[in-house]
């Protein structure tokens, strides 16, 4: 039950510093006003799901945590090809430090909340004593 | 199974940083930008109106199509937060540093043609000067 905590603890850390990098960017008016838009509602995603992770000792909070990660990288990518998302296109990891650093917490949340969910399963399926 | 959490300290330090990060998406989401608006609008160049200035607002050259004398000078502004750049695509005449906010990058066209140019670290940025003899 520790671990569990922990790593749902850590999984809402991590959400945590991706919404703030976001939130970060659209105060700085940073991209246009669409994208800066999503860096808001990316936020407020990241914000309610890790208060869930906190609240609730379920499945639910590590898969929605996921979701939230997946869909940052996703547009991470879409926005540095072809011809970007909602007009805007990127280069690389700009800008910087940000990007990397979303990167970095998205990536290392998805893993951590993997754990999470996979141990939620268990302790869902496996009969008490 | 799962259910409610009681919370301890870490928890509740987290829970505040979350709750305060809430605030502040919605304060985002719901803000006017700073940039936006009347005060830094921007526009097309009208035929034949003279352009002695672009600005970079909102990841747009504006106006994206100037026309100039040979012998103008046109600045660039970078308005926006993000760091942008003023380079030629086929042309050597425009290359600007990488311009941060506020700055600028002036150019005193010698010749006659047509320069199309973009920002290097924001493909989908163009622009283009016709310079007429």
């Amino acid at each position: 039950m520790a671990r569990s905590r922990m790593l749902r603890l850590v999984g809402a850390v991590l959400l945590l510093i991706g919404g703030a990098v976001h939130l970060k960017l659209n105060l700085d008016d940073y991209g246009t006003e669409d994208i800066s838009r999503t860096f808001a509602i990316n936020a407020g995603a990241s914000a309610l799901v890790a208060l869930y992770l906190l609240l609730r000792n379920d499945i639910l909070g590590p898969l929605a945590g996921i979701a939230v990660s997946v869909g940052t990288l996703i547009g991470f990518g879409l926005s540095r090809q072809g011809d970007g998302i909602l007009d805007f296109r990127e280069v690389g990891f700009n800008p910087s430090p940000d990007a990397a650093v979303t990167v970095a917490v998205e990536a290392l949340a998805i893993v951590v909340l993997a754990v999470a969910a996979l141990q939620a399963q268990r302790a869902t399926s496996s009969p008490r004593s | 199974m799962g259910g409610m959490v009681r919370p301890k300290l870490p928890e509740l330090i987290v829970g505040v940083l979350a709750a305060v990060l809430l605030v502040g998406s919605v304060v985002g989401l719901t803000r006017t930008r700073e940039s936006a608006g009347p005060a830094t609008p921007v526009e097309e160049a009208a035929p034949g109106e003279a352009v002695t200035a672009i600005e970079i607002v909102d990841f747009t050259f504006g106006p994206k199509e100037a026309t100039v004398a040979v012998g103008d000078t046109l600045t660039w502004t970078n308005v926006d937060s993000a760091v942008h750049t003023v380079t030629g695509k086929e042309n050597e005449l425009l290359l600007s540093d990488d311009l941060a906010q506020d700055a600028t990058y002036e150019v005193t066209f010698e010749e006659a043609g047509t320069f199309e140019y973009m920002c290097k670290f924001h493909p989908n940025m163009l622009g283009t000067i016709t310079v007429e003899g």
